[in-house]
């Protein structure tokens, strides 16, 4: 299928849902009135659920077409969201190095008062 | 997610710490403001991977009303099947992932809003406990260590200025992330809006209740026309009712959730406006913004967690109460809406 704009699929869409709704008009008026057949009113089922199918290929069309616009390319919105994403993740993780940096001042100050303590057992020679 | 709390240690004689202490936790507005818009995030994220989800499941729920009476139906029935698979499955999980990304970026403002991330009172106690077991010896039987009170005047006022630069640098990086950010984040709403309200609500939904309704009008007309009971049209009636009224809740549902996301986009626009520090509204091109987005992330820049400072850290009183209303009236428009979707998707 080629490439169609959102509106282009619309349209081809709307045109779908009225052929379904115009063949179920019709059938259903022929039957009623012994014009056709079970079995013609079953063929026209059918060719109402091959444009069915096509409806849904056309539905899906759409939803595909809404997402790659904004998804796409490098710049694209999702692209730069994505991106935020990242540089927020970052900042938080900034202030998660501040966090074991200061768990490690701790450390050092304990490491230290366990080394003076040693040291302090030692004989002093002058 | 904590909101509320802020644990504010008291400043002893040091009286215009007091005033500092304020800007220090989150009570700048803007930020309990970003805290409220990500808070949504987590209530959102399971409903909306149902909506998306239901591009395929709604598929497989139409291919139940295709009728299989002659060869030539069941045909067509079988190619629906497959159309599911092969076209449904794959669109399903592609707007899965895009409203993820939308309900990620949510949730990242939240998250660094949050007072846990500019708290380091816990790891301050550990260094002032430290210092406090801190013993020098002084002679063979006795030893001094740091007095007490300087231990805690100290850690208080290291307290004061970690809590002030972290986040001096947090609303810096948010004022960047809300304001480089809004333009694509509006443009990508609405591109969710055309996938989900064009795409699902008005396409795939309502052809599976368009399918639901041709099933049950066929067999009427049969029943018609081979000389059915009232009994035979009274079934088919209440069989399409149960059939309709799920379908009908999806759509509440899905219709709930973009205006939430409307409403979202709303209240960022407003955030933007509000952090923004010119009369000019940012763009990806901005410079700014230029760096902000740079793919790789580059050393120079995250090793200088304190370089980035706005211009506008005060707010004046008008910027305040309007600070304040986009809090109000986001959280009291979003969550009836996120109940009623919730409601229709029979998950709370």
């Amino acid at each position: 299928m080629t490439k169609l704009t959102v509106e282009e699929i619309k349209a081809e869409r709307t045109s779908a849902q009225n052929a379904i709704d115009s063949l179920q008009n019709q059938k259903t008026i022929a039957l009623e009135e012994r014009r056709i057949s079970i079995a013609t009113f079953n063929e026209i089922s059918a060719t109402q659920g091959r444009i069915q199918n096509k409806l849904n290929e056309l539905n899906v069309l759409l939803v595909e077409r809404a997402v790659d616009d904004v998804t796409l390319d490098d710049n694209s919105p999702g692209a730069l969201l994505g991106l935020s994403v990242k540089r927020l993740k970052e900042a938080v993780e900034r202030m998660d190095e501040i966090r074991d940096l200061l768990e490690s001042a701790a450390s050092v100050i304990n490491a230290l008062n366990v080394i003076i303590g040693v040291l302090a057992t030692l004989p002093i020679i002058i | 997610m904590k909101l509320e709390s802020c644990r504010k240690k008291p400043l002893i004689g040091l009286a215009f710490f007091a005033s500092m202490a304020l800007s220090s936790c989150s009570s700048d507005p803007r930020i309990k403001t970003a805290q409220d818009f990500g808070a949504m995030s987590g209530q959102l994220r399971d409903s909306t991977n149902k909506l998306a989800d239901d591009i395929y499941d709604s598929c497989i729920r139409r291919v139940q009303f295709y009728r299989t009476d002659t060869s030539a139906l069941r045909e067509v029935r079988d190619q629906a099947w497959e159309a599911c698979e092969r076209l449904n499955k794959p669109a399903a999980a592609r707007t899965r992932e895009a409203n993820q990304i939308a309900i990620d970026y949510v949730e990242a403002i939240g998250k660094l809003s949050t007072d846990e991330v500019v708290s380091f009172d816990s790891q301050l106690d550990k260094v002032g406990s430290s210092l406090k077991a801190l013993s020098i010896p002084s002679s063979a039987v006795s030893s001094i260590g740091l007095p007490s009170g300087a231990v805690d005047t100290g850690i208080q006022i290291a307290n004061f200025i970690v809590n002030w630069a972290a986040n001096r640098y947090r609303t810096g990086r948010l004022a960047e992330a809300i304001t480089c950010t809004n333009e694509p984040f509006q443009t990508y709403t609405k591109g969710l809006d055309v996938a989900l309200r064009d795409g699902y609500i008005e396409g795939v939904l309502r052809q599976e209740l368009k399918q639901a309704q041709l099933f049950f009008d066929d067999y009427t007309t049969l029943a018609n026309a081979e000389g059915g009971t009232w009994r035979d049209f009274a079934g088919l009636s209440k069989d399409s009712y149960n059939t309709i009224l799920p379908m009908v809740q999806r759509r509440n549902a899905a219709l709930a959730y973009l205006s939430i996301i409307e409403r979202t986009a709303k209240a960022h626009a407003e955030l933007s406006a509000i952090f923004l520090d010119s009369p000019e509204p940012r763009t990806p091109a901005s410079p700014i913004c230029k760096t902000y987005f740079v793919q790789a992330t580059t050393s120079a820049r995250i090793q200088k967690p304190f370089e980035y400072l706005t211009n506008s850290q005060q707010l004046s009183p008008y910027q305040l109460m309007r600070t304040n209303k986009i809090i109000v009236s986001y959280r009291d428009d979003v969550k009836p809406l996120i109940h009623r979707m919730n409601l229709n998707l029979g998950t709370k």
